[in-house]
């Protein structure tokens, strides 16, 4: 069975797994930045920040090589290739043509999102569009850890882990129901 | 006509063109079958119209092996001696073989088998009337909305796939009344065959004896006999019918009672789909079609995948779970899992919160292996006939095999977005959460070979001109779907070779 078209999602990720072998730290060699705040960055996108702070807190116990805030911010910042201090992409909510979000009831099978929301090559990538293809790729290829019996990527055990150290009530409302 | 043993002289000889043992769901589709062609039928049932714990306690035996143990009472607790046979309560999910069981698939066994799957087509159809569920035509409307309720899209590693449920149909007294009214059939209760009698070099069965536990003895003489006691008893019989050869009937070459198979089935953890709109309706019993039949999703790894992977046929059943039974985190993880969903298709599209936890089941199936063997031991039952030993060992390739469906079922879940999976299964304790299916197998498996198989291509047993098997134990390797399907449709198939032998 052959795989569905190149889709937006499918693009980055391919770009991203190469420009990931290219760029070797952005964290280690670029110039200074705010840990914090990149955390912060990081954790925004959570709407129920409160459930992933409970399984951060699960995996911080879990796996307690993952110690510091700064250090696990570092290592996001590697493997997503973001660098924070260069102006973030739109949002993966916020595509750069107006486009007709998928009709309720007809929702395209993940990663084919509308041709209209296509990124031109080159363009900056918003941070939740490398978190997502991150994510995905790292399930594809088994970069995974286990939090209580639950299989999570890498990269999402690690978010979790950074709104339990950053304290999710700091995180601001959450922007769903919860 | 229904009859039962008491009602006839001791040592009185019935004779028929064919005889039929075991009124199970081979025996009473076959009986029924050739009740339509002028041939005289005689369908000898071990047990009565109810269960009778007598009766039942000539199942049971020693067992052994990776998941069943002593006291497990697999043998006597996973069929069912009376009329209708294990039909009394099985839970009726029908579908047929994958058409990549019958290829050979050298990391299953080099062995597929020997017919091909369409050649079975014709009869499948005609089997799904017997087990009253709709033909598996696959035109149903439900079908044609490949995104709309289920959890993958046809590009995924893994397939929605269908049971259809049978109500579920119990062959005895579904059939009983048509059984009666057949003219040329004669169904004998509590008439259990404790002998194939075979003519001095066991190339003809001459006769069969049979007794009731009250202590009538009476004989069947047939042009040719069929012998569909059940996936384990079939075996049985042929071993324990040792008077001219003493190895068993059919067993010149060891093989009878060899390549035991069930379906191992594990538990294997939880999944919580996250998506804009129900996506796991399908996976529970829904109806279909105009006369309510009911059908049930499953998902498989494709073939695609099954041969990158070197995996055997598998399903992976979906049951609803209560909360209380769901593992540490699950609604945290549900959250966690709606944000990438999220985050996957644009906030919009999943304002309206979809989370559905399921239980994971993964059944796979099984590797073909001589040492899972039925024996006879010493000890006898009330009848005289020697009582099995059944040893069925599962190996660690099983094991793994069912690790990794669970595993690429996670994998594919999380990576396209669709939800999350808890995965109880262990290195360390491979068989934790396990058990079996009661889908018996392989005693008496088919191939061309008789240095490879007990019967030929037409179920008749190698070097015996009239006896012919009907059942489960023909089967050559297990496939992965419940056996009943399969096992009607091949009775069909022989019921057409006996037609023409009999003429
Ligand atoms: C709990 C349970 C649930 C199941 N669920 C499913 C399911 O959902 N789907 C599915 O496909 N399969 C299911 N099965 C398996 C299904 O029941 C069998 O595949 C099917 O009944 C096999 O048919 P058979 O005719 O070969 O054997 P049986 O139905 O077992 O019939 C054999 C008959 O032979 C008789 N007999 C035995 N020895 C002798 C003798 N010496 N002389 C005369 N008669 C004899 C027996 O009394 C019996 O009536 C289930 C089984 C169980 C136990």
């Amino acid at each position: 069975m052959s795989e569905s078209p190149l889709t937006r999602r499918r693009f980055v990720a391919s770009t991203l797994a190469l420009a990931g072998l290219a760029v070797l730290g952005p964290a280690a060699c670029g110039p200074s930045w705010d840990r914090r705040r990149a955390a912060r960055s990081l954790a925004g996108f959570a709407g129920y920040a409160e459930a992933w702070g409970a399984v951060g807190q699960e995996y911080l116990a879990a796996y307690p090589e993952e110690k510091g805030l700064g250090s696990i911010t570092e290592a996001l910042v590697t493997d997503l290739g973001w660098q924070p201090w260069e102006p973030e992409g739109p949002r993966a909510d916020e595509p750069p043509e107006p486009t007709e979000g998928p009709e309720s009831g007809n929702v395209p099978e993940s990663g084919e999102v509308p041709e209209s929301g296509e990124v031109p090559e080159g363009a900056p990538v918003s941070l939740e569009t490398r978190l997502h293809d991150r994510v995905a790729e790292e399930h594809r290829t088994a970069v995974t850890v286990q939090v209580e019996s639950w299989i999570l990527s890498r990269t999402e055990a690690r978010i979790a882990a950074l709104i339990a150290l950053l304290g999710p009530e700091s995180l601001g409302a959450p922007a769903g129901d919860s | 006509m229904l009859l039962n043993v008491r009602e006839l002289a001791e040592g009185q000889v019935l004779q028929c063109d064919l005889c039929v043992i075991g009124a199970g769901a081979a025996g009473i589709t076959l009986a029924l079958r050739l009740a339509r062609t002028g041939r005289s039928v005689v369908l000898l049932e071990a047990g009565g119209d109810v269960y009778d714990q007598a009766t039942q306690k000539l199942y049971t035996g020693r067992e052994s092996g990776t998941l069943i143990k002593p006291d497990s009472f697999y043998l006597a607790a996973s069929r069912t001696r009376y009329f209708g046979g294990s039909t009394n309560h099985w839970n009726g999910w029908c579908r047929p073989m994958d058409p990549e069981t019958f290829l050979s698939r050298p990391w299953v066994h080099p062995d597929g088998w020997l017919l091909k799957r369409s050649e079975l087509d014709p009869y499948y159809d005609q089997a799904a009337g017997f087990a009253e569920i709709s033909p598996f035509n696959y035109k149903e409307r439900w079908l044609d909305q490949p995104n709309k309720r289920f959890l993958f899209n046809p590009a995924a590693d893994f397939e929605t796939t269908f049971f259809h449920l049978s109500p579920p149909t119990r062959f005895g007294p579904r059939y009983r009344g048509d059984l009666e009214r057949a003219r040329d059939v004669r169904v004998v209760l509590d008439a259990n065959v404790t002998q194939i009698e075979v003519d001095a070099d066991a190339r003809h069965v001459v006769g069969l004896e049979v007794k009731s536990l009250a202590g009538r003895s009476v004989r069947v003489q047939a042009r040719g006999y069929v012998l569909a006691a059940g996936g384990i008893e079939n075996a049985r019989l042929l071993l324990a019918s040792n008077r001219t050869q003493a190895e068993g009937l059919g067993n010149g070459r060891d093989l009878v009672g060899r390549y035991f198979m069930d379906h191992p089935v594990i538990r294997a953890g939880f999944l919580v789909a996250t998506s804009p709109q129900r996506s796991v309706d399908r996976y529970t019993a829904f109806t279909i079609g105009r006369r309510e039949h009911k059908a049930r999703g499953v998902l498989r790894p494709t073939w695609e995948v099954q041969q990158r992977e070197r995996l055997p046929n598998s399903l992976v059943v979906l049951d609803p779970v209560a909360p209380a039974n769901l593992p540490e985190l699950a609604r945290e993880i549900s959250l966690l899992s709606l944000d990438m969903t999220r985050l996957e298709i644009g906030s919009e599209a999943i304002a309206r919160r979809r989370v559905e936890f399921m239980g994971v089941r993964v059944v796979v199936e099984p590797i073909p292996d001589p040492e899972s063997r039925a024996t006879l031991t010493d000890e006898l039952d009330a009848l005289g006939v020697p009582r099995l030993h059944l040893h069925w060992s599962l190996s660690d390739d099983d094991a793994r095999n069912l690790r990794t469906v669970a595993r690429l079922l996670a994998r594919e879940l999380s990576w396209r977005m669709r939800g999350r999976m808890s995965l109880m299964t262990t290195d360390d304790e491979p068989w934790l959460r396990a058990g079996w299916s009661n889908h018996h197998a392989g005693t008496t498996r088919m191939h061309a070979d008789p240095g490879r198989g007990v019967v030929d291509p037409d179920s008749r047993v190698h070097g015996v001109d009239n006896l012919w098997i009907a059942g489960g134990s023909v089967f050559p390797v297990a496939g992965v779907s419940n056996p009943t399907l399969t096992i009607l449709a091949l009775t069909l198939r022989l019921a057409d070779h006996l037609e023409e032998r009999l003429a």
